[in-house]
């Protein structure tokens, strides 16, 4: 009896280990330049969405704006210019401006880097009785001198990766996935100590 | 008492102006009033002096503001100087579901508006399956409760004030540029218009440099356009230049700004036209139609493009035009520009092209228009057993092939012939046991795969009439046709075609 009691107990936990252990996929970190670059001012460049969610690219923007502004160690540059730079230079917003115009975008806004990205998934799915978002993110930084990319990194995680225990924990949203998706970019930049502003 | 009732605002006199909050969950440009009261209220509880709605619908309105949630440096300097507020807050909803599971997500950013710089931002989310407790003691149910919840949550760490932590920072900004063009020839002319942000003072008191190569132009400043102008020639060596500028003013920081490329081009495209069709000589014939390939040597975008065909006599049948994009095929059905078929003979087929900066490159190749059918006679003469068959073929394109068929009434073949060269004496045995129904069918075709195909009946001691006015089966312009022939003898029979 006490037997069937321990394993009744120790299987549901075996279990959620597992289940913990397969969504902790990690970020793809992968570098074109191993040449450290002061930066203490960044320019955000409209992202590319392609997928089908509405607005998807405002939503991510406005969650990286605000997590590299709320890390207080970055000036970062408006949304507002960077649109208007765009528009200026002919950009669509749905394409890759060339290397010639991110220098350009870079001087103009005074940025020692540019982020840019693509969003390649991004959906939410009806799962039970909670909602499971999706979203696929590559972000790539570029030098602001010479308009090729520094690093980029490929990141892909759904909403059941944060469970904890039953539906606790699950992000049901895609801003909240999003806002933990771009938590987990900036932290391994900043374990790799890519982005560093020393006065 | 009187101290009691004072607002907290004051305390501060921080001016804040809430910008009407986009609301992303609407699709583009959507709006949402009720959160925009919210944060003003709990601005204004923080201690803030927050700035009417009507004034800053007032402002936007007058400097057609019309996007939601974002918001360029003019405005917000232009915020600075119009409506004397120190702060703006950005704020959007990036995802509100009203449906369970309940959702909101608020975006916030505090911008100061002396340098337009953003100085604190908040990403805050909520939902009612995270805030199911237990015995769902803090669930919340009400949507107005939880727009209230999210709103509080993202101010409660906003910043009084940050001017000590953050140094302002004035910069003479360049606003707008415009640069043209792009692609030039070598001695050229090259303008640029430079519009500077609000916080150079005095715009006459100050100096805009441009370098370019070993060029430093300094730029006039044009009163009427409120812009600094400049021209220059452009370079004569054939790359890419970066073009940069300095500010300078008083009490302003001038640094090296790049603010466009231009590229010298003085190469034409080299240009190669190809035409697809049957050869014959060296010659590319045309039937019914011609594909024309354009191909550029090296790929480069191009201005505008012309195509044109003319005859031996010069007199130019077809014009086509077109700009930006070369198509990659044209296909001629030789006909002129109205439409009509244009008559057997050699052709020329032009095509023009200008490069972006103007340069131009041509390219023509010759074809030969040829639609007339294969001429032949042919003459036969029945025996008992055998039938014998003369052909001569009159055709200027060389004969590919012929063939000939005996047969019966019913349509079987009973005897057939073919070969690649006329023949003047063909025998082909006959065994039927009846002879008078029989019929003949021929059929030619020329090196260019122009073909006649003729039934004939055998016609006795009577005069074959020509056939220029007859019609081909196939695509009805049949005009082949030999003068009139007279063939004697009672069983011997003719025809030409």
């Amino acid at each position: 009896m006490g037997r069937r009691f321990l394993s009744l107990l120790i299987l549901p936990i075996i279990g959620g280990l597992i289940l913990a252990g397969c969504g902790r996929q990690a970020p793809h970190l992968q570098r074109y330049s191993l040449n450290p670059i002061q930066t203490c001012r960044v320019g955000i460049l409209p992202l590319i969405n392609k997928t089908d969610y509405n607005q998807g690219d405002k939503i991510l923007y406005r969650i990286l704006l605000s997590q590299l502004v709320s890390q207080q160690t970055w000036d970062i540059t408006l949304e507002g210019d960077v649109i208007d730079l765009y528009r200026e230079l002919h950009i669509k917003p749905w394409t890759h401006p060339s290397p010639g115009q991110l220098q350009i975008i870079a001087s103009r806004l005074n940025a020692d880097i540019l982020i840019g990205g693509e969003i390649l998934q991004m959906r939410e799915t009806m799962e039970g009785n909670y909602i499971n978002p999706h979203i696929e993110l590559q972000l790539s930084v570029y030098n602001s001198t010479t308009g090729t990319r520094l690093w980029s990194t490929y990141h892909k995680k759904q909403g059941t990766d944060y469970r904890k225990v039953m539906h606790f924990g699950i992000n049901n949203s895609v801003s909240q996935l999003g806002h933990n998706i771009i938590k987990e970019i900036l932290l391994l930049w900043k374990e790799e100590a890519l982005l560093q502003c020393q006065d | 008492m009187t101290i009691l009732a004072t607002p907290v605002s004051r305390c501060y006199a921080m001016t804040i102006a809430v910008l009407p909050v986009e609301d992303l969950s609407q699709g583009d440009n959507g709006l949402n009033l009720a959160i925009t009261r919210t944060l003003e209220e709990l601005l204004a509880d923080k201690g803030f002096n927050v700035s009417s709605q009507a004034e800053v619908i007032t402002f936007m309105v007058k400097n057609r503001v019309r996007r939601l949630g974002v918001l360029s440096s003019p405005y917000i300097y232009r915020l600075h100087t119009e409506l004397q507020v120190d702060y703006i807050l950005l704020a959007s909803i990036s995802q509100q579901r009203t449906a369970p599971p309940f959702a909101l997500n608020l975006n916030l950013q505090l911008i100061r508006t002396k340098d337009a710089r953003i100085i604190w931002a908040k990403t805050t989310e909520q939902s009612d399956v995270n805030r199911v407790s237990i015995l769902a003691l803090s669930t919340l149910r009400d949507k107005a409760e939880i727009e209230y919840q999210v709103a509080s949550d993202a101010l409660s760490t906003i910043p009084i004030n940050t001017e000590q932590e953050l140094p302002i920072i004035p910069q003479a900004r360049i606003e707008y540029v415009q640069l043209s063009p792009q692609i030039v020839k070598p001695g050229e002319k090259v303008n640029c218009q430079i519009k500077l942000g609000a916080t150079t003072t005095d715009q006459t008191e100050t100096t805009v440099s441009i370098f370019v190569g070993e060029q430093i132009i300094e730029a006039q400043y044009d009163s009427q356009a409120s812009a600094f102008m400049a021209s220059w020639l452009s370079e004569s060596n054939n790359k890419q230049y970066t073009v940069t500028a300095t500010v300078s003013a008083d009490n302003q920081e001038s640094r090296e700004v790049i603010i466009g490329k231009y590229q010298v081009d003085s190469q034409p495209p080299l240009l190669k036209l190809r035409v697809r069709g049957q050869e014959l000589n060296g010659l590319v014939i045309l039937q019914k139609k011609v594909r024309i390939i354009p191909a550029l040597q090296s790929p480069e975008p191009i201005s505008r493009w012309q195509l044109t065909v003319h005859n031996a006599e010069g007199r130019q049948l077809v014009n086509e035009t077109g700009s930006k994009t070369l198509p990659p095929q044209f296909t001629w059905w030789g006909q002129e520009q109205n439409g009509t078929q244009v008559k057997d003979g050699i052709y020329a087929i032009e095509l023009s092209i200008w490069d972006r900066a103007g340069n131009w490159a041509s390219s023509q190749e010759s074809i030969k228009v040829f639609r007339k059918k294969p001429e032949m006679t042919i003459a036969m003469k029945k025996q008992p057993h055998t039938l014998a068959v003369a052909l001569n073929y009159y055709g200027e394109i060389p004969l590919a092939y012929w063939r000939l068929q005996v047969r019966d009434k019913t349509g079987t073949i009973l005897a057939e012939r073919s070969g690649s060269e006329e023949s003047n004496k063909i025998i082909l045995p006959l065994k039927m046991a009846s002879q008078k129904s029989l019929k003949y069918r021929v059929y030619a075709q020329d090196m260019l795969g122009n073909y006649i195909q003729k039934d004939l009946t055998p016609k006795t001691n009577k005069k074959i009439k020509s056939n220029d006015e007859e019609k081909d089966e196939d695509d009805g312009n049949f005009l082949a046709s030999v003068g009139d022939k007279k063939i004697a003898g009672e069983e011997v029979w003719a025809e030409d075609f």
